[in-house]
């Protein structure tokens, strides 16, 4: 995954005009767990975005494995990111109207690799692999935040994408789920992935082999 | 992409909980809607039997004059002169004889019988709407569309179809009138049922009609001695104008019709014009409904951006979503809607009024330009609110 001068503006031209990102280029590595860390408002979520391809950059190049995703369509970016793509938010957003399984199942349906019979076998391989065999038909609010998040992750890892991305994925557990998760995220970069992870949380250190620091856009090696 | 059977169980799924204040929610405006289908549907089967009413019924257009005198007669005849809604005046109203039917499975009550000359017109173009044919031979007959066969005219159930008999050969009979009254002696007689014509609305009597010369001949073997006038009769333009004629005659005439067509069409323009109303308001109700519905998704639209689903995608499944519940409303609006033209039909039944069969007939053209008008602003307004997928970041999850 290679960014080259990723700059992005809000409001441009215009008297409320905010540079979230200013001209970052940087290069993630597979099987690597790299951290981001930064202050409010240093721009996380907007570099997440971009990561995400939910949103353009106002300048840059974004390639990732020799594609260069700004170049696609619209529906093609869509799917790019349900192949390749897994997102883990610090809300976890589940839909309270599915259980912890057809959650999981989500993504699958629109990935035509994956065969219908497949589908839930899938998931509940994963549910099991992340321990939440006996929750699999629980509605997310009868599940602990620790637990919506492990459900979450699985759900972002049920396409097999190479990229996870996560905002702020331990904001809303305490400090022991925390640990539990990021184990798991760390885990899972073994797996020939891409993990990036966005927290203003020390613990992360400990697990990331790569840590970054986002200044008011500028993201450098340390803090400053 | 979807298929249609995964967004059709998603939708259903999402739809879960909300269902029934979404159901209850659609059915009410829904059925508001519908009801504007009820006025055109009446409309149209009321201005049917209207037309009905004007073109073939003659006798709701009539106001008789019973056995004037002389000076009556003269302005009877000055009005009629002078009044432009006027269209004729018989000085001699048209002899008619009461008779029975007797090889019907029931036996009809009150038909008369007259010569087809005793319709002075049956429209202004004076045709005569019939089914089978019209009188060629002095052996046959043609009779009113329904026969009905109890006292009380009113009750559709009491009554048959006389169509149903045209080719066979009648057989009637005719009490015999003398000098002293009618008499127990009576005149029978065969004529073939070559039509019918339609006088559903004119309760008052059924007819039959036979050729004129036969007429003639059977008469005076009939009525050996008749020295009642029938008195005259004026034949107006149009059922409104029976109320001026009266009141100018008054004292001297009677109107012959019974029917309240001024009624009815006040009724109809109220209910027209309220209908309207309702259906502006509810079509913006609805539209405001369906935005604010489209927009509590916004954070679901995100959540499937996020996950890879296109724009096509998501909108695939809010308009399952809208759809399952607006056709589950539909099915709850059709049971009303059935079940309050069912009160309309036994209201009519009770105002006397069932002569008028179909009294709320569902207009077909108007459901369908109803439902399609409603896709089509449920498709609209899911193209042009999730139109926003395209800018929707995390933040959008974020937000509370
Ligand atoms: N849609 C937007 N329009 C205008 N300005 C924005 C928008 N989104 C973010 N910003 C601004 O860009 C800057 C970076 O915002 P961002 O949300 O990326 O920060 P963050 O590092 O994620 O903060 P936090 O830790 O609070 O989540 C902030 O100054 C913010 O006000
Ligand atoms: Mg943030």
């Amino acid at each position: 995954m290679i960014l080259k001068n990723i700059t992005k503006i809000y409001n441009q031209g215009k008297s409320n005009e905010v540079q979230a990102l200013k001209d970052i280029s940087v290069n993630f590595q597979k099987g690597k767990f790299t951290a981001i860390m930064g202050r409010s408002g240093s721009g996380k979520t907007t570099l997440i975005n971009v990561l995400g391809l939910m949103d353009k950059p106002t300048q840059g190049t974004y390639k990732i494995e020799e594609t260069d995703v700004f170049n696609l369509s619209e529906t093609e970016q869509g799917l790019f990111r349900n192949g390749h793509i897994g997102f883990v938010f610090q809300s976890y957003y589940l839909e309270n109207k599915l259980t912890a399984l057809e959650n999981v199942m989500l993504p699958t349906l629109i990935n035509d690799d994956i065969k219908k019979e497949e589908r839930s076998k899938k998931a509940i391989i994963l549910l099991d692999k992340l321990g939440l065999k006996g929750r699999m038909n629980h509605y997310p609010n009868e599940l602990s935040g620790g637990e919506c998040q492990r459900v979450a992750i699985a759900r972002a890892l049920i396409n097999d994408p190479e990229i996870i991305i996560a905002d702020e994925p331990t904001g809303n557990l305490d400090s022991k789920t925390e640990i539990e998760i990021f184990e798991m995220l760390k885990s899972i970069s073994k797996e020939d992935r891409y993990v990036i992870i966005v927290s203003h949380n020390e613990t992360i250190k400990k697990y990331a082999d790569k840590v970054l620091y986002l200044n008011d856009g500028v993201l450098s090696d340390d803090i400053k | 992409m979807i298929s249609n059977k995964d967004a059709f169980i998603l939708a259903k799924k999402n739809n879960k909980k909300k269902r029934i204040r979404h159901i209850i929610l659609t059915s009410v405006i829904t059925i508001m809607l519908f009801m504007i289908i009820l006025p055109f549907s009446y409309h149209k089967s009321s201005s049917n039997e209207l037309e009905n009413l004007l073109k073939h019924e003659y006798q709701t257009r009539v106001v008789s004059i019973l056995q004037p005198n002389e000076e009556q007669l003269e302005r009877v005849k000055k009005f009629a002169k002078e009044t432009d809604y006027v269209v004729k005046f018989l000085e001699e109203d048209v002899p008619l004889y009461e008779m029975n039917i007797l090889n019907l499975p029931k036996l009809p009550t009150n038909v008369l019988i007259t010569t087809k000359s005793a319709i002075p017109y049956n429209s202004p173009e004076g045709k005569i709407i019939i089914d089978g044919r019209s009188i060629k031979n002095e052996d046959e007959i043609i009779c009113s569309k329904r026969m009905f066969f109890e006292q009380n005219m009113s009750d559709i159930n009491d009554s048959f179809e006389m169509k149903d008999y045209i080719g066979t050969t009648l057989k009637v009979r005719f009490r015999k009138h003398k000098a002293e009254g009618f008499v127990n002696d009576f005149v029978e007689r065969e004529y073939k049922l070559v039509g019918t014509f339609n006088s559903e609305i004119t309760r008052s009597s059924q007819t039959c009609y036979i050729k004129e010369s036969e007429f003639d001949r059977q008469i005076p073997e009939i009525i050996e001695s008749w020295d009642k006038s029938w008195g005259s009769g004026l034949y107006l333009k149009s059922y409104f104008d029976i109320e001026k004629a009266s009141e100018a005659l008054a004292g001297i005439s009677r109107a012959t019709s019974s029917h309240d067509l001024e009624f009815d069409k006040k009724l109809l323009a109220i209910i027209t014009i309220e209908a309207g109303i309702i259906m502006f308001i509810n079509v913006i109700i609805f539209i405001i409904y369906l935005k604010n519905y489209i927009k509590d998704n916004y954070k679901t639209m995100t959540l499937y951006k996020a996950l890879g689903f296109t724009k096509k995608e998501t909108q695939k499944v809010i308009l399952f979503q809208i759809l399952q519940s607006f056709i589950l409303a539909l099915a709850i609006v059709l049971v009303v809607t059935f079940i309050g033209a069912v009160i309309l039909r036994i209201y009519y039944y009770y105002t006397a009024k069932a002569y008028i069969t179909n009294v709320v007939k569902i207009d077909l053209v108007a459901i369908t330009i109803f439902l399609a008008l409603l896709l089509t602003i449920i498709l609209y307004l899911i193209k042009r609110h999730t139109k926003i997928i395209d800018k929707f970041t995390v933040k959008e999850l974020i937000k509370e």
